[in-house]
């Protein structure tokens, strides 16, 4: 099928910055994804903050209203602008869509106007005579940040994985969260900002992806005109590794009704596309889905979760294994999970779960295809790990992994820290 | 077998439905070019049923949650677990259950008819022993445990407790943990033969294939019994609310608060509830959206932040509008809330922000059905609703100003207004 076989096209558009497009006529939407990629540190409160402070307004949309407005006009176009932690990367994106020009009125087109809009929220934010940023804006958004970090715990699954990376990552920047603490942000000032947006204009590493109805050619003039800077932009901010010793168990106190479990291993990041594949596999037969073990074993046999999965972050080098439990269950959902691990390490895996896995992953590759977001991301990863590979390429090369592979891509995981936020008295 | 055509022109899909003689519906709708093919099961059934009687007369009360439990139950398989037949596919595939239906779907890449066969046998074909279900029991009270930690879940059914006085979605769709743990074999067995039947069910399908083969392969999967003759039984609902307030206390670190706007009673199915629920949420929207003076005023004033949101809800008998925020003072934001909900009524929708907003909401309905995915599962919820599919474009069309502003005096008039609030323990 030609558009998995097909690749994106890539513009090296400055050193820094890249683009890649995936242009196609189906969707209904176009799409444009901007990376900016800083590291976890002690910016990452400005640039949370800034995040919430920008869509507030444009000098030519200056407020949130007029801006949302301006959005319902264009057929309600959308625009995000937020941060999230990619290992111990700190991302912002800045991600538009709209609608395609042949369900607007005929001669109308739109995504000029959002591309614009886009840009002017990063380059032309609203703002007091003389300031980078209107003060009473920033002061609102500034409280409104406090709130959202004091009422962290109210959302006990977010706060639980919160506290699990907390102690998973302690000195690394993946530790840190990306609004950082209540101190922090209220010692940020108008100026923290400025310097936090420039930044990202200016010297962030980065990448923009485009997919669906768009227009290869303007895209690439509008991105050359305004987001090419004279100042080199950094490269991507380098991934802490780490060996662990033994392995640290912690149970902190909540008042939940349900235990949160969580499970961290350390694992080597892949240097090849062959380890990439079978660390994949080796994660789906783990846990991946409702084919993994962990499904299997501790919801299908013991009924001892709802839900529970294995993730991988592998440019951070880690497997996290979640799920919400029974603290009375703890022991022996945490005995399970190294069994299982031990099993893959030691036996390998069968014949039916490789299938399953290899079924598993060539449904979703081929997937793909008609998913913008999810294409969007497969785009940026394959990029960023510079493996560059079509889903098509992947399809074909995926039966050469066989059990032997995954067991050895399992050998490599060394577990970490088991996190428990149980309530009192409610762990085995 | 009656087939007919619904041609969406407009969003550039067209749709086949068939009524076979049995009763059941099947939509099928090509999508050329794509890759992937969805098929989505659904039946009118859901949470709130627990009461019925049969042809006999018989009476039947089943546990709250039976409908959810009974999901969980189909999934395990006659002789082989679904998940292992989805899983040998690679497909994707889920189900989930909401007050007044339940449905189950799967997407695949390539295998898309050994997905359907598999699709109609598990909701067709249930084994449930005494052993199955006492086995479910630990994973469902784990999962209704896990929506019992969400402040947000607990608020809005003490919502639903202060609006309703007897209606039957006060109770959360997987119910109690006590609920479940006396929940039998015999109890989802006899929900399974009420309403797991083809006169209760829709099938949609969609994918880059021919929809006239595959609509006779989907026939001849779907079973052809006679309808049992269940009826529903539910409680009878006042056309007032049951509390204005209801408090309650929970860890959490500062108040959440709830406001319902409940409409006085149910319009029934088909497309008068269409037109309502599209009139209703550009109500909302005009009302108190982010475009709005009014909502500007309030997020500035600090008595609204981030955590604002609001839907309207709505199905055969009962609709309500949702007005929910987090604050550190719940009587100056009910009070706000409250007072810019009238102010819009007093002066009603301007013609402007109407185009504005119609214009938006145009958007997303054509683009809200991009894929095949999406596309079945949009066909499936207006055929459960004996909605035409695509019809949600007419209506906004069709749509005045004055409509708008009599949706609005309906809704949000302050006699049918209840509040909610969570307050830290």
């Amino acid at each position: 099928m030609p558009l998995l076989q097909s690749l994106p096209k890539a513009h090296s558009l400055a050193p820094g910055f890249d683009l890649l497009v995936h242009p196609d006529s189906r969707f209904k939407r176009g799409m444009v994804q901007f990376s900016f990629d800083c590291s976890l540190d002690g910016q990452s409160p400005a640039r949370t903050l800034l995040s919430q402070v920008l869509p507030q307004g444009t000098q030519q949309y200056p407020s949130r209203r007029m801006l949302s407005r301006r959005t319902e006009e264009l057929y309600g176009s959308g625009f995000h602008f937020g941060g999230s932690r990619a290992g111990d990367t700190h991302r912002m994106e800045l991600q538009l869509d709209w609608l395609a020009d042949r369900f607007l009125p005929e001669g109308q087109s739109i995504s000029k106007n959002v591309l614009q809009l886009g840009y002017d929220l990063l380059s032309d934010p609203f703002h007091d005579e003389g300031k980078p940023f209107s003060e009473t804006v920033v002061a609102r958004e500034q409280d409104q940040l406090l709130r959202q970090i004091r009422s962290m715990k109210d959302d006990r699954t977010a706060f639980a994985d919160e506290r699990f990376l907390f102690h998973l990552c302690q000195g690394e920047p993946m530790g840190n969260s990306p609004w950082g603490t209540e101190e922090a942000v209220k010692a940020l000032t108008l100026s923290c900002l400025e310097s936090a947006r420039q930044h990202l204009l200016q010297k962030a590493p980065l990448t923009v992806v485009a997919v669906g109805p768009v227009d290869e050619a303007a895209l690439i003039a509008f991105l050359s005109k305004h987001f090419v800077s004279p100042a080199l932009r950094d490269t991507e901010p380098v991934q802490v590794q780490k060996t662990p010793g033994a392995l640290r168990e912690v149970h902190e106190v909540h008042d939940v009704d349900q235990a949160k479990f969580h499970f961290g291993f350390r694992i080597p990041t892949p240097t090849s596309p062959e380890e990439m594949e079978a660390l994949g596999l080796a994660n789906l037969v783990l846990g991946g889905g409702i084919q993994g073990r962990l499904f299997r074993e501790i919801r299908e046999k013991k009924s001892l979760a709802y839900g529970i999965g294995s993730q991988l972050q592998t440019r951070k080098g880690l497997l996290t294994v979640s799920a919400g439990i029974d603290g009375s269950s703890y022991s022996e959902v945490r005995d399970e999970v190294l069994t299982q691990i031990r099993d893959i390490q030691e036996g390998g895996v069968q014949e039916e779960e490789l299938e399953m896995a290899y079924a598993a992953i060539e449904n979703a590759l081929q997937g793909l295809a008609d998913s913008p977001g999810g294409l969007a991301n497969y785009i940026a990863r394959e990029h960023r790990l510079g493996f560059h590979r079509s889903p098509q390429e992947r399809i074909d090369r995926l039966r050469d992994y066989g059990s032997e592979q995954l067991a050895e891509a399992a050998c490599s995981w060394k577990p970490d820290l088991v996190y428990l936020l149980s309530a009192e008295g409610e762990k085995s | 077998m009656m087939i007919r055509t619904i041609d969406g022109q407009a969003l550039g899909e067209e749709v086949q439905i068939a009524r076979l003689e049995s009763g059941a519906q099947i939509a099928v709708a090509a999508k050329p070019g794509f890759s992937t093919s969805a098929g989505y099961v659904g039946l009118r059934y859901g949470s709130t049923d627990t009461r019925f009687s049969l042809k006999d007369g018989t009476e039947l009360h089943v546990p709250d949650g039976s409908a959810h439990f009974l999901e969980h139950k189909l999934f395990e398989g006659r002789e082989e677990k679904v998940f292992d037949r989805f899983g040998k596919l690679g497909a994707q595939f889920n189900g989930g259950t909401g007050f007044r239906s339940t449905n189950y779907y799967f997407q695949s890449a390539s295998n898309f008819e050994a997905c359907l066969e598999v699709l109609l046998d598990f909701v067709q074909r249930p084994l449930i022993t005494e052993d199955r279900v006492e086995k479910e029991k630990g994973i469902i009270e784990q999962e209704v445990r896990m929506y019992e930690d969400d402040p947000n879940y607990r608020g809005l059914f003490l919502l639903h407790r202060a609006l309703f006085h007897q209606h039957p979605i006060r109770i959360t769709p997987g119910g109690a943990v006590s609920e479940v743990r006396r929940t039998t074999a015999a109890d989802l067995q006899a929900c399974f033969d009420a309403f797991y039947v083809p006169s209760n069910l829709v099938l949609s399908l969609s994918g880059d294939f021919d929809p006239t083969e595959v609509l006779e392969k989907a026939s001849a999967l779907v079973g052809d019994s006679t309808p049992p003759g269940t009826k529903k039984i539910y409680p009878s609902e006042p056309r007032t609310i049951a509390h204005a307030r209801l408090e309650d206390t929970f860890s959490v670190t500062r108040p959440h608060v709830w406001l319902g706007c409940r409409d006085e009673v149910g319009v029934g199915l088909g497309e008068p509830l269409l037109r309502r629920r599209i009139e209703s949420s550009l109500v909302l929207d005009l009302a108190l959206d982010w475009s709005t003076k009014r909502h500007e005023d309030l997020y500035e004033k600090g008595i609204l932040d981030d955590t604002f949101s609001m839907y309207y809800s709505c199905d055969e008998d009962w609709s309500y509008a949702v007005l929910s925020g987090q604050t550190e003072n719940p009587e100056q934001f009910l009070e706000g809330v409250r007072m810019a909900l009238a102010d819009f009524v007093q002066v009603g929708p301007q013609a402007e922000d109407v185009e504005r907003v119609r214009r938006a909401a145009w958007g997303s309905v054509v683009s809200g059905i991009q894929t095949p995915s999406a596309l079945a599962s949009s066909v499936l919820s207006s055929l459960l609703l004996n909605q035409e599919p695509f019809g949600a474009l007419a209506v906004l069309e069709s749509i005045q100003l004055e409509d708008l502003h009599q949706r609005a005096k309906e809704l949000l008039n302050p006699a049918r207004f209840s509040e909610a609030l969570i307050l830290p323990s």
